[in-house]
């Protein structure tokens, strides 16, 4: 994608601080209504990249362009950019109607057209009837579609959306996304939505931008991200991933894991020369493709001994903790582990497609800045 | 509803309130009902204290000098109010934004002048304004005409200024303390210009401290004494100040209480309206 053509193009971008979260030469670009979701835990960068995008601060190197134009020296209000701030950032003073008129009256709209567009926007995020509130007297779900109208009444080129559900309970949250993600499908915003939920992330994202210590990790559609991660923290990060150390025996991509018993082999069909023999790394196998049992017929499976030592039921799927030889712990969830009837204590056999055993170089087991994850 | 508790506690707040109501009512229930009975007996020079009770001193009120005098206290009260207005917003603005230690020490400074007195800050403004002194010769020096500003309007409004500004500055910091910092962004990004984003959004969000740090500055200015007293000379004429004459001077003690009575009047209303709108504002805006 080249920049003229991309809704919004941040070319490596970089911001540093004494006390805020740093940027680190990030480059996204993001097509026309197309929905990016920025995910990473708190620190990662996220919030200061759409400040760099709005224009509330200016990059120490890097461009940003919107629809075309590069934006270096051109002021916020210049930039056309709609935002949702983590707070919303309402206007405390200004009843809810004023608060969305006042973009369009900003741009030059008169009074009463910008009341117009106002009541419009607050009818179609549902918040028609309360107008006339003063934004300290409706719910957190109401100030957060408040908000979004807000941003939308001015038709912005880009939207961007900080931590846009984060101060919500869970139930509310999933509504809201779903009518948030409508919203802007219906208004062709060039929308960049930064999350720290991955959940959130995956479901509403053309593509998700994984962001870690001021840099992105991968962009990638929500299902590569999961099938395909490009490093181990996205593979950590994203999901949750066995991560076993092995050493490399030899050309094919055959790996040997660090424990007695047969070698399994890994996928190296991205591309890249599978690492030579001898060579450190390690192996990311998703609990959902580890399955127990009798083998499968197919040879495309890679089998190894193990011991059930925990079982944990999650509702609609089972999750199951089996020790593998070398003492490593391989953990195992899905649906069809309940035909499996093993119970703690039985010798099993463990299976996992070759396809799916993904190979990370090096075989430093830290996954520094990790937030605890445990689905 | 009252429990037992709430009456517990109010009894003894109650209590704790006493030493101080104590104090106020000797200390100025007392002087005041003094003045009110002394307002009361006819005026003039020399006036014995007898006789009354008239409203004879109040109708004097009408009478020259105090209207004009009163308009001009007015007038400067004014003045300063809005020029403390002025300069301390933008000291306001950057300590509501500063933390930790920066903070102190920025707030520190704010409030250090306090720790002196206002006499002794008036003598340091004698030797700053007059024709001989900093403002003069630093005129002279780079080769323009020499001139003080003591004994001028101009020179009590600089000091009245510098001696309320503390105030002013901490009651807008208050209100700035209070508003999301995202709210300027927002403003921008909507469209509107650094000095549009202002008007609308930071400045209504600092009213309620603008407006009680006004009334403080307003009531402080009108009953100004040693400021105006030492830096006006006899240009500058303040109620406060023909009080003091009516009764040093012409020995009018009616007529200076009457006054003292309509000062104290307007002080009093001055500081319930504004302090009543900040609290109702604060209310709306951020819900108390």
């Amino acid at each position: 994608m080249k920049r003229e053509d991309a809704g919004l193009a941040a070319l490596d971008l970089t911001k540093r601080f004494d006390d805020v979260e740093p940027v680190a030469g990030v480059t996204l670009e993001v097509g026309r209504g197309e929905l990016v979701a920025l995910l990473g835990s708190s620190g990662a960068g996220k919030s200061t990249i759409l400040r760099l995008i709005a224009g509330h601060l200016e990059p120490d190197a890097g461009e940003v362009w919107i629809g075309g134009e590069p934006m270096e020296g051109i002021p916020p209000e210049k930039r056309n950019v709609g935002m949702v701030f983590q707070s919303y950032a309402l206007f405390p003073h200004l009843n809810l109607r004023r608060n969305v008129a006042f973009g369009p009256q900003r741009r030059g709209e008169s009074r009463r057209a910008a009341r117009r567009i106002a009541d419009e926007m607050l009818a179609r995020v549902g918040l028609a009837d309360l107008a006339g509130r003063m934004p300290r007297e409706i719910s957190g779900g109401e100030a957060q579609r408040a908000a979004v109208a807000r941003a939308l009444a001015i038709r912005p080129d880009v939207l961007l959306l900080d931590e846009p559900l984060s101060s919500l309970d869970a139930a509310l949250r999933r509504d809201l996304r779903t009518q948030l993600a409508e919203l802007q499908r219906e208004f062709a915003a060039t929308t960049v939505w930064v999350t720290h939920d991955q959940e959130e992330a995956l479901t509403v994202a053309d593509r998700v931008a994984v962001l870690h210590e001021g840099t992105i990790q991968q962009i990638a559609s929500p299902l590569e991200l999961h099938t395909r991660p490009a490093n181990r923290f996205v593979a950590a990060f994203v999901g949750k991933m066995n991560l076993l150390p092995a050493t490399a025996t030899g050309a094919g991509g055959r790996f040997r894991i660090f424990f007695d018993g047969p070698s399994v082999r890994a996928a190296t069909d991205d591309g890249g020369d599978p690492p030579a023999a001898g060579t450190p790394v390690m192996l990311g196998i998703r609990p959902e493709v580890v399955q127990i049992g009798h083998p499968p017929a197919s040879p495309g499976f890679n089998s190894v001994a193990a011991r059930v030592v925990g079982t944990r039921f999650l509702g609609d799927r089972l999750e199951m903790s089996l020790e593998i030889p070398g003492g490593r712990r391989l953990l195992a969830r899905g649906n069809s582990l309940f035909g499996s009837l093993a119970r703690e204590g039985d010798a099993v056999r463990a299976h996992w497609p070759i396809a799916d055993t993904r190979v990370f170089p090096g075989r430093d087991a830290s996954t520094r800045g990790l937030p605890g994850r445990d689905a | 509803m009252d429990s037992p508790g709430d009456r517990r506690r109010r009894r003894a707040a109650a209590l704790l309130l006493l030493p101080a109501l104590a104090v106020v009512g000797v200390a100025a229930a007392i002087p005041v009902g003094v003045l009110v009975r002394v307002s009361l007996i006819p005026p003039g020079p020399l006036a014995p204290l007898e006789g009354g009770p008239t409203l004879a001193a109040f109708r004097g009120l009408l009478a020259a000098p105090w209207a004009e005098v009163a308009g001009g206290t007015a007038g400067l009260a004014l003045a300063t109010t809005a020029l403390t207005v002025v300069l301390a917003f933008p000291a306001a603005w950057v300590l509501s934004r500063a933390t930790g230690s920066i903070r102190s020490v920025l707030t520190l400074l704010v409030v250090a002048p306090l720790l002196m007195s206002v006499v002794v800050r008036a003598y340091g403004w004698t030797l700053i304004l007059g024709a001989r002194g900093f403002l003069g010769e630093s005129l002279a020096a780079v080769g323009l005409p020499r001139v003080g500003l003591l004994h001028t309007g101009a020179g009590v409004l600089i000091a009245l200024t510098e001696a309320f500004l503390p105030f002013m500055i901490l009651a807008l910091t208050a209100s700035l303390d209070r508003s999301d910092r995202s709210l300027v962004d927002a403003a921008r990004g909507l469209g509107a210009s650094p000095a549009s984003a202002f008007l609308r959004v930071t400045l209504p969000l600092a009213l309620p401290g603008l407006v009680a740090g006004a009334g403080f500055v307003l009531v402080g200015c009108l009953s100004a004494y040693a400021t105006p007293a030492l830096l006006g000379g006899s240009a500058t004429r303040t109620l406060v100040l023909e009080i003091y004459e009516r009764i040093t001077i012409h020995f009018d003690w009616p007529a200076a209480a009457a006054a003292s009575l309509v000062l104290l009047a307007a002080a009093t209303a001055l500081l319930t309206a504004t302090a009543g709108f900040s609290r109702r504002r604060s209310a709306t805006v951020f819900g108390g």
